[in-house]
């Protein structure tokens, strides 16, 4: 029952609105809270027992924290701190280690395998079959953001434990997030507030907008993204960079409807949950674009890895050293690129146990980190020369600029392994001839009819987003319309839906990317 | 709060009347599993010149992805046609048999038996049961794919190739290794059929016999699909109906087919070097054993030998 599925947002999503505004104000948390175990129950089973016990040990870690400050018994400030330290320590350690050893055992296993044989030694690694509970990667987070929260006394620990459930299993958030902090979700999901009209409304528009994205462009696309990643080698490298460009669309499709899917559905309930997108395609360069792509992932690495790394004693003495022998301009690099560096790995380990997502981190923290050393020296260029860097033509060029970059990085994000990504990679430069693409569009799992719907759903979904940036909200828009021509307008919407979406027999379901992360 | 009601009561009305609308005009009007391909089957299949065909193909993608009928007319001389969709099911075939008859009449009917193993009527399969439940009152769910059939869209028809030309025969190119080994280890054991696949079968039994036809039942190679206690089932059925049944998953020295570069995608599919070998061993066991007509010398039939030359396949 994902998001996209009619169980979930014509069956699960109604019984739950009506079984919410039903009971009393008091026990309304009560009805999300069954509705989150119901939900998570249907994908993961018993392995809900992970997410009870997380939920448990966020809950009383977070009050021992409050304890510690609350009744220092006499310590010192200094002494205080460390003993926080130690049990947020042992709160985030606990919670990885679950996801460490879930999801990343078969990985360090096979690694440690490969290493040894080619020192020669005879030890294969037999792999674990692990049940991983759903959203493990994304509830890992939340539980990191609350406890750092707390321990930096930016978030009081909570004393209702239902409250603490709430934040974590909220029913829409479980399978792709997005990552929220404690004060953006808990309260709003406790207090209970009726459903209103308006929101109901809203919700609505935006879940269907959401399967607009994701039934009728990505997964139509699907087919085409994996038959080419599956046969890059014998295809052309025009059809190679073809697919490339197909995945980046599908994944930005799918991830950002099901985020709109998600969004409407926190809407419905009266909660603001954090936007995961902002026209990211529209991004001047690599580290924009990141502030615009999973924007929650990529704050929770700025608040809870960039700045303490950067912040870190280690670091700083380390700059202060270099500054003595380099001199201010190379030691103003050395904190913010080791915090980048650990950044990125992060990212890349959090999508999971590849090297192909640890190859994507470093790929993102060698252009950040490129982009930042060039920042001032090419400003200084383009005033020089006089190049208005907010002209329509440089603008093109920036964008042509990181379309490039994204699609290269989201080639090996999504290859077999490291090997195909290279060889894919080098496909495009090797045995690139567009007559191949033009001959044989029709062969790649896209038939003619299937071309113009993703062409047409890429404009929309440009324009809206074009729109976006300009802050015009089309919904808002439409919801001044007279009564008619509002109608007609939603009607058109949920038809074009229904009839273009590549769902039924004949269609694959696909299920949701992140979900698997 | 009552006027917002009503207006929201209003527009799930309207939209009931919409959904019932596109309900009436995208719902077909025979009983088919899979609309979308039987509608651009039939479509595809009536541009045949009328009483051309000899022998007409069924079955699931195996059918389309081994029996080539432009290699069959070059060696044999006889015309065929397949009429082969994607997991066909035998309601489906039963369906396009009665289009076929309507403009054609084949004296041999060859349904390739992989199909016997899926359900064979109506129901949905259990992928997604809401969705099966919603579009038994929503038809509009199940059959919303059939605009393609019922708008013409004239854009890029240049460009492909998949229509019409290869007579239905699918050219792939593709090559997955098949690995496993040998998949015909001998039994005793019997496979369950699909529910309904005996009714569909008695009932195009009966068509193809009254149109004056023979039904034959052929098994493709295929690791992936076909095992020793499937053969089972299709020879006990075909004994018990009085049918032919080849079943060239036994023929491997006879057919030589290189499982590591003449399968699409791993044992599942054969591609166009697998086709070639069955189409060439079956084209002459049909074509002796039904006394097909040789066609090659009539120039009524040039046609065929320009759709060759056309089609750009080594045969």
């Amino acid at each position: 029952m994902a998001y996209h599925t009619i169980a979930y947002f014509a069956v699960f999503l109604p019984i739950v609105i009506l079984l919410y505004q039903v009971f009393p104000k008091k026990i309304r948390f009560a009805v999300i809270l069954a509705a989150d175990i119901v939900f998570f129950w249907l994908f993961s089973g018993k392995l809900i027992i992970y997410l009870v016990c997380a939920s448990l040990l966020t809950y009383f870690i977070g009050l021992w924290l409050e304890k510690i400050a609350l009744n220092p018994g006499g310590l010192s400030n200094k002494l205080i701190t460390k003993k926080k330290r130690r049990v947020l320590a042992l709160g985030i350690l606990l919670n990885l280690a679950v996801l460490v050893v879930l999801k990343y055992t078969n990985f360090f296993g096979q690694t440690l395998s490969d290493i040894l044989n080619v020192f020669k030694v005879d030890w294969t690694y037999k792999p674990i079959k692990f049940m991983i509970p759903i959203g493990l990667s994304f509830y890992t987070l939340e539980i990191i953001s609350y406890l750092t929260d707390v321990y930096r006394g930016t978030q009081k620990a909570e004393h209702n434990f239902a409250k603490v459930a709430l934040y974590l299993s909220f029913f829409p958030q479980t399978m792709e997030g997005p990552i929220a902090r404690f004060h953006e979700t808990a309260d709003a999901l406790y207090s209970g507030e009726s459903i209103k009209f308006d929101n109901l409304k809203f919700g609505y528009q935006r879940i269907l907008w959401g399967l607009f994205k994701k039934i009728v462009v990505a997964d139509r696309i699907f087919p085409t993204v994996k038959y080419i990643f599956g046969n890059y080698a014998n295809l052309d490298g025009s059809i190679a960079l073809f697919g490339a460009i197909c995945y980046v669309t599908q994944l930005y499709m799918e991830f950002s409807g099901c985020m709109d899917i998600v969004i409407g559905s926190g809407q419905i309930f009266g909660i603001t949950l954090p936007e995961n997108f902002r026209q990211p395609f529209l991004a001047k360069n690599a580290g924009d674009f990141w502030r615009r792509w999973h924007i929650t992932l990529g704050t929770f690495f700025k608040d809870y890895i960039f700045y303490p790394v950067s912040l870190a004693k280690p670091v700083k003495n380390f700059a202060k050293k270099v500054k003595k022998r380099c001199g201010r301009n190379v030691s103003k690099f050395v904190a913010p690129t080791a915090a980048l560096f650990c950044v990125w790995l992060s990212n890349g380990l959090w999508h999971g146990a590849n090297w192909t997502f640890i190859f994507y981190g470093m790929y993102y923290f060698v252009l950040i980190f490129i982009e930042n050393i060039l920042e001032e020296p090419l400003k200084k260029f383009t005033e020089k020369l006089h190049i208005n860097m907010e002209s329509v033509g440089f603008r093109i060029f920036r964008a042509i600029k990181l379309f490039i970059i994204v699609v290269t990085g989201e080639l090996f994000f999504n290859a077999a392994s490291l090997k195909d990504g290279f060889k894919m990679f080098g496909r495009i430069f090797t045995n690139f001839h567009i007559s191949e693409l033009i001959s044989s569009i029709f062969q790649l799992k896209m038939d003619r009819y299937d071309i113009p719907i993703v062409v047409v759903g890429i404009i929309l979904v440009t324009i809206v987003g074009a729109l976006k940036e300009k802050n015009i909200d089309i919904r808002r828009k439409v919801s001044g319309w007279v009564i008619p021509a509002r109608w007609v307008f939603w009607y058109a919407a949920i038809m074009l839906v229904i009839i273009f979406g590549a769902y039924g027999s004949g269609y694959t379901a696909v299920d949701l990317i992140y979900a698997g992360y | 709060m009552l006027k917002k009601i009503l207006r929201a009561v209003g527009f799930m009305a309207g939209l009931a009347i919409i959904l019932a609308t596109t309900s009436i005009i995208l719902k077909p009007k025979s009983d088919v599993y899979n609309a979308v391909g039987v509608d651009k089957k039939t479509k595809d299949f009536r541009k045949e010149t009328e009483q051309s065909l000899d022998l007409v193909f069924f079955g699931d993608s195996e059918s389309y992805s081994a029996f080539n009928p432009l290699q069959m007319y070059s060696e044999q001389g006889y015309t065929s046609y397949v009429c082969g969709t994607s997991l066909q099911r035998l309601c489906d075939t039963y369906v396009l048999l009665q289009e076929a008859y309507k403009t054609q009449s084949p004296k041999v009917v060859v349904l390739e038996t992989n199909c016997f193993f899926r359900f064979s009527g109506l129901a949905e399969d259990d992928s997604d049961k809401v969705m099966n439940t919603f579009a038994k009152v929503i038809p509009v769910l199940k059959y919303h794919d059939r605009w393609k059939t019922l708008v013409p869209l004239k854009i890029f028809k240049h460009i492909d190739k998949n229509e019409g030309l290869l007579k239905g025969f699918r050219y792939r190119t593709g090559t997955e290794p098949y690995n496993g080994g040998e998949w015909m280890k001998k039994t005793e054991e019997v496979a369950g059929t699909g529910a309904n696949a005996e009714h569909y079968l008695k009932k195009i039994k009966e068509l193809v016999e009254s149109n004056g036809g023979t039904l034959v039942l052929v098994s493709v190679p295929s690791p992936d699909n076909w095992t020793y206690a499937k053969h089972n089932a299709v020879e006990k059925i075909s004994e018990e109906y009085d049918l032919d049944f080849l079943d060239m998953n036994l023929m491997q020295d006879e057919l030589n087919i290189d499982w590591k570069t003449e399968t699409k995608d791993g044992g599942n599919h054969l591609n166009f070097l697998g086709a070639k070998k069955v189409s060439s061993y079956l084209a002459k066991y049909l074509s002796e054993k039904y006394n097909l007509p040789d066609h090659r010398d009539d120039p009524a039939y040039d046609g065929w030998k320009e759709d060759i030359k056309e089609s750009g396949m080594d045969i």
